[in-house]
């Protein structure tokens, strides 16, 4: 089989939602690729990210990331880093913008193998809930010794209101 | 259900404990039952780990903001390099301290927690 990327799933979001896990990813394909569209928050709040195992969300503190976001009413590019932390963050304040929610690309690695890092790249754009358009591109490692086979979203407070997150699996030969 | 985060200014002194924002994030959570989860499609009500799960995420995000949530603001509020280096070159030119006055501004309305 030749390179191609290939739809594992979709999932598209119920108002109340309170957490999603997305599972599937196994050795089948070297980088899967992941798309979340259009999510929105009921209320303000940041969009975390967990790696599964057979399913379960690990909390430990083993996750390091950094990210740039730009803002569209201000030349400055801020740049954020953690180590350690329990969570991957993909988002800060998102809003219910009806116009222009959360849609980010996230690309997984090494899911499938236990003697690698999961490593994950995320590029996303969204208006906050202070009505500016954020740009945000970032990436971090999930440091467990672990087969991962998912991952897990949530949000820092309430639930989710929509969106539609689709899985895919990107084999390079 | 929704819950949403309380909004609460912490001044200072007056900064909650850990313990203090679990008490609130429990609180939250009870009000907000019953919650739900999907794991691959299959939406369900949170069991008690999940539950318990929550209200260590959201005492956590609520300690987070409390004591980190002045880097971010301060970062977009200082403004570009660009602009402040204008801002030090008119400084420079013109004897005023427009540059110094703003960073002190913005580290007056966001305050370092204590």
């Amino acid at each position: 089989m030749g390179a191609g990327l290939n739809k594992i799933s979709s999932y598209d979001i119920t108002s109340g939602d309170s957490s999603i896990t997305i599972t599937g990813l196994t050795s089948q394909y070297e980088v899967y690729f992941m798309q979340l569209n259009n999510i929105k928050a009921v209320s303000n709040a940041n969009l975390y990210m967990r790696v599964t195992q057979s399913g379960v969300a690990d909390d430990s503190a083993i996750y390091d990331y950094s990210y740039n976001q730009a803002f569209d009413n201000s030349s400055t590019i801020t740049d954020t880093g953690f180590q350690g932390n329990t969570v991957f963050y993909l988002g800060q304040n998102l809003g219910s913008n009806v116009t222009h929610p959360f849609n980010c690309s996230l690309y997984l690695f090494n899911f499938s193998t236990d003697s690698e890092y999961s490593l994950i790249t995320q590029y996303a754009t969204f208006v906050n809930n202070a009505d500016r358009n954020v740009s945000m591109i970032g990436g971090g490692q999930y440091k467990g010794n672990s087969i991962d086979d998912g991952v897990y979203f949530y949000l820092s407070s309430g639930n989710f209101d929509a969106g539609q997150i689709n899985l895919y699996g990107l084999r390079k030969s | 259900m929704v819950y949403e985060k309380a909004s609460i200014v912490y001044i200072g002194e007056d900064m909650a404990t850990l313990e203090e924002l679990t008490v609130e994030a429990t609180a939250e959570i009870e009000a907000a039952k019953p919650l739900y989860k999907v794991v691959d499609g299959v939406r369900s009500e949170f069991d008690t780990v999940d539950y318990d799960q929550a209200i260590t995420d959201l005492a956590n995000s609520k300690w987070n903001d409390q004591q980190f949530g002045y880097i971010q603001a301060r970062q977009e509020a200082y403004g570009s390099i660009a602009d402040q280096l204008d801002m030090m070159y008119w400084d420079n030119v013109n004897g005023t301290t427009t540059w110094a006055d703003h960073i002190a501004q913005v580290k007056s309305d966001n305050p370092k927690p204590v």
